[in-house]
């Protein structure tokens, strides 16, 4: 783990970019360090990151480094159970350092481990109907079962019964969080959040203190879709962010999968189908098949 | 153990398709001409600087920074996470592999027959041992032709500034047929400051195959358009840029 100087550079320097944040984490990661991009004396050799480079080390300084210090060992001792993983970690998750646009640091308040890597992100509505929701527990219970570690955004509708139903298939559940991880939202699920700590994480990637804002979700979209291996849709109309999501996925160039009934009855869902990375699923089984060969690293290919 | 064509074919929604030439398509590399040019400014810039420009540039996708294809492209070279550097490495070269051994027969039609060498451009940043494109390649069926025949010149290359003594060759060349593989194309000067060495110690480049050509759909209204209507085709592996041109193909 990086020390709490390295930390409170790397989220001074998230604080000074003049660009999206991703590109923080990318450069820091050039870099491999956070200090030396804050005080000028690292040096990398494209273009775009010498002009972020020279930009950051103008915009950080000290005292800005200072402040993020106190503020992580203040939010640290305030939401007890939580630590910060930065991009210069090795713990950073595997899955979601693979995507371009992957944020500079998470605040996780719970674990993450290793067997998390093994996970889809289950999402849909917040207006869900009873046969929705009934899904995404009975879908997150199996998964769970078969030890998929649930992903999904704690929102209310299918997030929240995705995250129900892998804690009672007795398996593990992360809720990434559109919020700071000192904000529960909404608050009726104050009570599965304590669960999901326990058998989990919550995860978010804003300032502790960040209200729900309108702005984080497609970025908590980003973080859903890159920590999983693939994303299934249950029930989302044309409109919610769920699609949103799975877009998001297809241009990560993850597995985006459709179940059956989301398909016959959206048309956006009929679309998405025929594009390439989209599949449509019946079963917890059609799911494994796509997720356990995505997972598969080629470290070793065979000839055709 | 995941095949070569399995690793090319996922990586399908990341990739954009490249047009075949034609009006507002950039006769050499397809990317996006200004309005009433045959030849986008970069190709226009770099072939004015080196002598011997290979005119054939048959980019395997386009793509737009940031984005997936942008990522893996970028990071299969470093070696900070190997595990990612290892899959990413695998990817690289398997949509070179898969999309060489699809096409192989359109290329050499386009070109006038087989190549002799497969070579890639030199990277122009030190590094410990050899190229991670090399690395990739020697994973798969292109070793068989593979040799490296350039090393870097004495001249540094940089984006537009193109050079013929950017490269020298490793070794006297009597008239093989070259095909010159490189990962990103943006300018081209680097592409083409190798085809230019190569032609000019007595090679024979036949055609240049980049796996991305960058596009910057904000550098004016006509990349606008094109990103816009380039993104309306979906990418399959089952065509290439260079089969519904090959009687249209000038030389430079």
């Amino acid at each position: 783990m990086t020390d709490l100087r390295e930390q409170a550079a790397l989220l001074a320097l998230t604080e000074a970019s003049p660009r999206p944040w991703h590109e923080v984490a990318t450069l820091a990661e050039d870099v491999g360090s956070a200090t030396a991009v804050a005080d000028g004396s690292a040096t990398v050799y494209d273009e775009a990151g010498s002009q972020l480079l020279q930009a950051l080390s103008e915009r950080t300084t000290t005292d800005m480094v200072e402040r993020w210090s106190e503020s992580i060992v203040d939010v640290l001792a305030r939401v007890p159970g939580t630590h910060l993983l930065t991009v210069l970690d090795d713990e950073y998750p595997e899955n979601l350092r693979k995507v371009f646009n992957h944020p500079p640091f998470l605040f996780v308040r719970g674990n993450l481990v290793a067997e998390d890597s093994r996970s889809v992100a289950v999402v849909g509505t917040r207006r869900a109907s009873p046969e929705g929701r009934k899904r995404a527990h009975e879908l997150a219970v199996q998964l769970a079962g078969r030890g998929v570690t649930v992903i999904s955004g704690m929102a209310a509708g299918i997030d929240s019964n995705a995250h129900a139903g892998a804690l009672d298939g007795g398996g593990r559940t992360i809720a990434v969080m559109g919020t700071g991880i000192d904000r529960i939202y909404p608050r009726e699920n104050a009570e599965l959040s304590e669960q999901i700590v326990n058998h989990g994480a919550l995860i978010s990637q804003f300032w502790p203190g960040s209200p729900p804002r309108g702005s984080n979700f497609p970025l908590r979209n980003v973080v859903t879709s890159g920590i999983a291996i693939g994303t299934v849709v249950v029930e989302a109309n044309a409109t919610s962010g769920a699609k949103m999501q799975a877009r998001l996925a297809l241009e990560h160039g993850k597995r985006v999968l459709l179940m059956e009934d989301l398909v016959m009855q959206e048309e956006w869902a009929q679309r998405y189908s025929k594009r390439r990375g989209a599949q449509v699923v019946g079963s917890v089984d059609d799911i494994l098949d796509v997720l356990d060969k995505e997972r598969a690293v080629p470290t070793a290919l065979q000839l055709f | 153990m995941p095949t070569v064509s399995e690793v090319a074919i996922s990586l399908t929604g990341i990739c954009t398709s490249v047009p075949p030439t034609g009006s507002g398509i950039c006769r050499i590399c397809h990317g996006s001409p200004n309005p009433g040019f045959g030849t986008c400014w970069s190709c226009e810039a770099v072939s004015s600087r080196v002598s011997r420009p290979c005119p054939i540039v048959v980019p395997i996708s386009l793509y737009e920074i940031p984005s997936q294809l942008h990522h893996i492209l970028r990071h299969y070279k470093s070696d900070r996470y190997p595990r990612l550097h290892n899959e990413f490495g695998a990817q690289v070269v398997s949509l070179l592999s898969y999309f060489l051994t699809t096409h192989w027969d359109c290329i050499e039609q386009a070109v006038g027959g087989a190549w002799d060498v497969i070579t890639t451009v030199p990277s122009s940043r030190d590094r410990d041992g050899e190229h991670p494109l090399v690395t990739a390649i020697d994973r798969v069926s292109l070793r068989d032709q593979y040799e490296p025949l350039l090393q870097r010149g004495s001249v540094a290359i940089d984006h537009l500034r193109a050079s013929d003594d950017g490269y020298r060759v490793k070794r006297p060349l009597d008239g093989e047929r070259i095909l010159l593989v490189d990962d990103t194309f943006t300018s081209g000067a680097r592409a083409q400051s190798a085809a230019s060495r190569l032609a000019l110690d007595g090679g024979d480049v036949v055609a240049i195959v980049p796996i991305g050509r960058v596009i910057d759909p904000a550098f004016n209204e006509a990349a606008s358009e094109y990103w816009k209507q380039v993104r309306r085709t979906p990418f399959t592996f089952e065509a290439c840029c260079i089969e519904a041109e090959q009687d249209e193909v000038e030389p430079w």
